[in-house]
């Protein structure tokens, strides 16, 4: 090494942050004079495990400004003695192919090296130390971006990962002269298993600006990269095999037939376990969110601030959070699939079918994931590499039926075959059919008209079949997890206040007839007969059911639904189902709780003959069914395809990188939602 | 002697899978442009410039003409220009020796490391060899490189049709598994 390099730990002795005090590195931030390295290198080399094993639960996860660039921010000590060591913030940078690529996971990990960008809320400045994730296994490749590295001139080292799998295969790396040639530490690891650990954390703070200079043009870094390779690495001759199992594997799993009854299988099976695995947890967090809402009723006198916490705060989140094991559920399988290097096939098998909609094969999983709830499958969409098409797989995904759909359809189709429950499977297939056929044309118009451009091509990095890793997928749920309950105790908590105050208020007056009601039960209950309890339990329930309709169509939602009617005149909703339809703005299963308070004063939806009171139950006029077959086959193909869910239209703004896309995809799917039921209410009327 | 050292002499690419790149063969011309633009659809097209001309010898092989196990080198890739930056940056890039892993939709290669060049005269057996980028080189024998037929350090990339169809080999560098 030369003499004049200048360490970075001898910068950090200049400045004072040797021996940073205990506790700064919390979860919540760094210390402000923390050592701030740059976690760069090619796509499946282990960066992300690597990170995990470093920083474990000190993260946290946020964008870098003005992209959908995720941003990951870890926190750790140099492994120095106690006195010594250094507080290291570890920035995660997405993983790219080269630098100076046009691509925005370039530009993002280009702008960080030159300190002009910064995790939001994070000084922009540049990394005092770069550490290049490299896969020992594939050297060749990227040394290129190690190269380019070097170039910047920051103080670096490379980290020389999958180890193991080297020595496995019998390659062998010369790692004294790998560091001569590259000027730079070299530290051999295995992130998967923890080996090499305590040094990178050492080296990091005693990175060196690089010794040796390399050449600046692409086609001399590439020769460069050959002549070291081929200085580095040898590989004896018994690690020859004349049968390679990746070979045969990728032949199955990409094949048009075997990769798709692969792909179904592993997809039904994630699936599986979803649902049958989430639904405990779903359950528990229901009990807490009922426990803490029953606990609140009779704790505090009757007010507004008791109706605010159990309506509004708790009957809110607990409605969103609910769904939080299934998108940790969710993401967690993911990483284990994408870990074991199956996705990379599986998106390809989907290609075939999903390209002339103008979708690549990564949407499939978004949008199947959809199906369960658009939330994880719009975020799962991060995945996608080109930007037009993560956005029409953003657009599209809500088209999907999701799981919220499922009571309205239940309701809709018993309405309509009540007797053939045959029917009302095809019927309930059809919803499901209905929203994949629309997704995938609106993915076609949207790719024709706001998201023109030409279709690229797929081209994709089949990773190493390997072993997955339990670590990452945990984090990785966790980080999932994270994101999803920020936003339910955010903006998600405004929406759900806002329009539980809509529903609720303003407060009326009962009726008249449900006051004399109630007396005439007060007047029972004093007689003190079996036979008058049970009448007046009767007349009290009716009065109920009478008042809680009476409150609903004068509240600010009603009043509106009223206002809006005509709107939705033209499909056969009269104003009971015009309430429906606007209070289940929020999230679409409301309109069955809607539809029971207004229909049968309660919104018990699971009691005995609720189907049979939406069946019977009359508009004004006092004659004319409220839900006549027309009207049904209207409403059920206005929630197949209208977008009835606000938690949504959030995420897409944040996935999407803008308010504009989430009131594009509001705009689309409810103008096709509502021409789809006119359609089908002026046909069958 | 391991088995891949015996068949090393150039073969003619498989007969039958000739047509599925007719439209694009038809397009190349008969010279061979080493070194030229990557991404520049035109380089492809008769009257092509380029670093190097070598004048008019054999028209170049499209990768989809190769049978699985076959190798061969890439003198270029006719597609647009990030396509063709994010291949090259993958590993696809000139003197880069690839084989073919399985054909179809999709297309997989392997990238064999260490470049044409290099890896044609025995990377990682012979430590300090240095890489050598020239044409000689590039068409030289592929038997020697045992880490890459281990499915070692190779890397593997799928490939759509429509990206396979547009990368272009050295035709003399052919050779079979």
């Amino acid at each position: 090494m030369p003499k004049d390099a200048s360490t970075l730990e001898t910068v950090l002795n200049v400045r004072g942050t040797s021996g940073v005090a205990a506790g700064q590195d919390s979860i919540t931030g760094g210390p402000a004079s923390a050592v701030r390295v740059a976690l760069i290198g090619n796509p499946n080399t282990g960066k992300t495990t690597l990170f995990n094993r470093l920083c474990g639960l000190r993260h946290k996860t946020s964008n870098f400004p003005g992209t959908t660039q995720e941003a990951r921010l870890g926190y750790l000590r140099s492994a120095d003695s106690d006195a010594n060591a250094s507080a290291l913030e570890l920035v995660d940078l997405p993983g790219i192919y080269g630098l100076e690529l046009d691509m925005p996971e370039a530009q993002v990990c280009r702008g960080v090296l030159a300190g002009s960008l910064a995790p939001s809320g994070e000084r922009a400045a540049s990394p005092d130390a770069v550490c290049v994730v490299v896969d020992a296994t594939n050297l060749s490749r990227n040394l290129i971006l190690v190269g380019e590295v070097l170039r910047r001139r920051l103080p670096t080292v490379v980290v020389l990962n999958m180890m193991d799998l080297t020595r496995s295969r019998g390659l062998s790396i010369d790692l004294a002269l790998l560091q001569e040639l590259l000027g730079c530490k070299v530290i051999p690891a295995c992130a998967r298993k923890g080996e090499g650990l305590t040094e990178i954390r050492r080296e990091m703070v005693r990175a060196l600006v690089p010794a040796r200079t390399v050449p600046g043009t692409l086609e001399g870094l590439e020769e460069w990269a050959d002549d070291v390779y081929a200085r580095v690495a040898s590989a004896p001759e018994s690690s020859v095999r004349s049968w390679d199992p990746t070979d045969r594997l990728d032949r199955v799993l990409t094949h048009p037939v075997f990769g798709l009854a692969a792909f179904v299988l592993v997809a039904t099976g994630l699936f599986y376990t979803i649902f049958a695995i989430a639904g405990y947890p779903m359950g528990w967090i229901e009990s807490i969110f009922s426990f803490a809402g029953g606990w609140i009723d009779e704790a505090m006198a009757p007010g507004i601030l008791r109706e605010f916490l159990v309506g509004g705060v708790i009957g809110g989140v607990g409605s969103v959070v609910v769904f939080l094991p299934q998108i940790c559920l969710l993401f967690f399988l993911i990483s284990l699939l994408e870990d074991t290097g199956y996705l990379a096939r599986a998106a390809f098998v989907m290609d075939r079918w999903l390209r002339p909609f103008g979708l690549p094969g990564h949407s499939f999983m978004p949008l199947l994931s959809s199906h369960a709830c658009a939330l994880p499958g719009i975020m799962s969409a991060r995945g996608i590499p080109d930007r037009r098409d993560r956005l029409a797989t953003i657009l599209v995904a809500p088209f999907m039926s999701c799981s919220a759909r499922i009571p309205v359809y239940v309701l809709l189709t018993g309405l309509l075959f009540p007797q053939s429950p045959l029917k009302q499977a095809v019927a309930f297939t059809g919803c499901y059919a209905l929203g994949v056929a629309a997704g995938l044309l609106s993915a076609l118009v949207a790719r024709r008209t706001i998201l023109r451009g030409k279709s690229r091509p797929m081209a994709l990095e089949l990773p190493t079949y390997k072993r997955p890793s339990l670590r990452t997928a945990f984090m990785s749920a966790f980080d999932r997890g994270m994101i999803f309950a920020k936003k339910a105790g955010t903006l998600i908590l405004a929406i759900s206040v806002v329009l539980w105050w809509m529903s609720s208020y303003p407060h009326v007056q009962p009726p008249a007839k449900a006051v004399e009601m109630r007396a005439q039960a007060e007047v029972l209950m004093e007689q003190k007969t079996g036979a008058t309890a049970q009448e007046a339990e009767v007349l009290n329930s009716e009065a109920d059911a009478m008042v809680a309709r009476w409150n609903l169509q004068r509240s600010f939602a009603g009043r509106l639904g009223g206002a809006i009617q005509p709107i939705f005149g033209p499909l056969g909703y009269d104003w009971q189902l015009s309430i429906g339809v606007m209070t289940s703005f929020a999230a679409r299963e409301v309109f069955v709780a809607t539809m029971g308070v207004i229909v049968a004063g309660s919104s018990d939806t699971e009691g005995v003959g609720f189907a049979q009171k939406i069946a019977e139950a009359k508009r004004d006029d006092g004659v004319t069914a409220l839900l006549p077959p027309a009207v049904a086959w209207s409403l059920l193909v206005y929630y197949v395809l209208a977008m009835q869910c606000l938690p949504t239209l959030a995420v897409t703004a944040k996935e999407a990188g803008g308010a504009k896309w989430a009131l594009i995809q509001l705009a689309w799917m409810c103008g096709l939602a509502y021409v789809g039921a006119l359609i089908m209410y002026q046909v069958l009327k | 002697m391991h088995k891949y050292a015996a068949t090393n002499t150039p073969i003619q690419p498989a007969s039958g899978s000739a047509q599925m790149a007719k439209g694009l063969s038809s397009a190349v011309s008969g010279s061979i442009v080493l070194g030229a633009g990557l991404g520049d659809a035109s380089c492809c097209k008769d009257g092509a410039t380029g670093n190097v001309s070598l004048g008019e010898i054999e028209k170049p092989v499209v990768l989809t003409t190769l049978l699985i196990g076959q190798t061969g080198v890439v003198c270029e890739t006719c597609m647009d220009k990030r396509d063709a930056a994010m291949l090259r940056a993958m590993g696809l890039r000139p003197q880069a020796r690839i084989r073919v892993c399985r054909m179809g939709e999709p297309w997989i290669v392997e990238v064999l490391p260490g470049g044409a060049g290099a890896s044609g005269v025995g990377v990682g057996k012979s430590k300090g060899a240095v890489a050598d980028s020239s044409r000689e080189a590039a068409c030289a024998p592929a038997g020697d490189m045992p880490c890459a037929r281990a499915g070692g350090c190779a890397c593997r990339i799928g490939l759509a049709r429509a990206l396979a169809e547009r990368v272009l080999l050295e035709p003399r560098s052919i050779r079979n598994g």
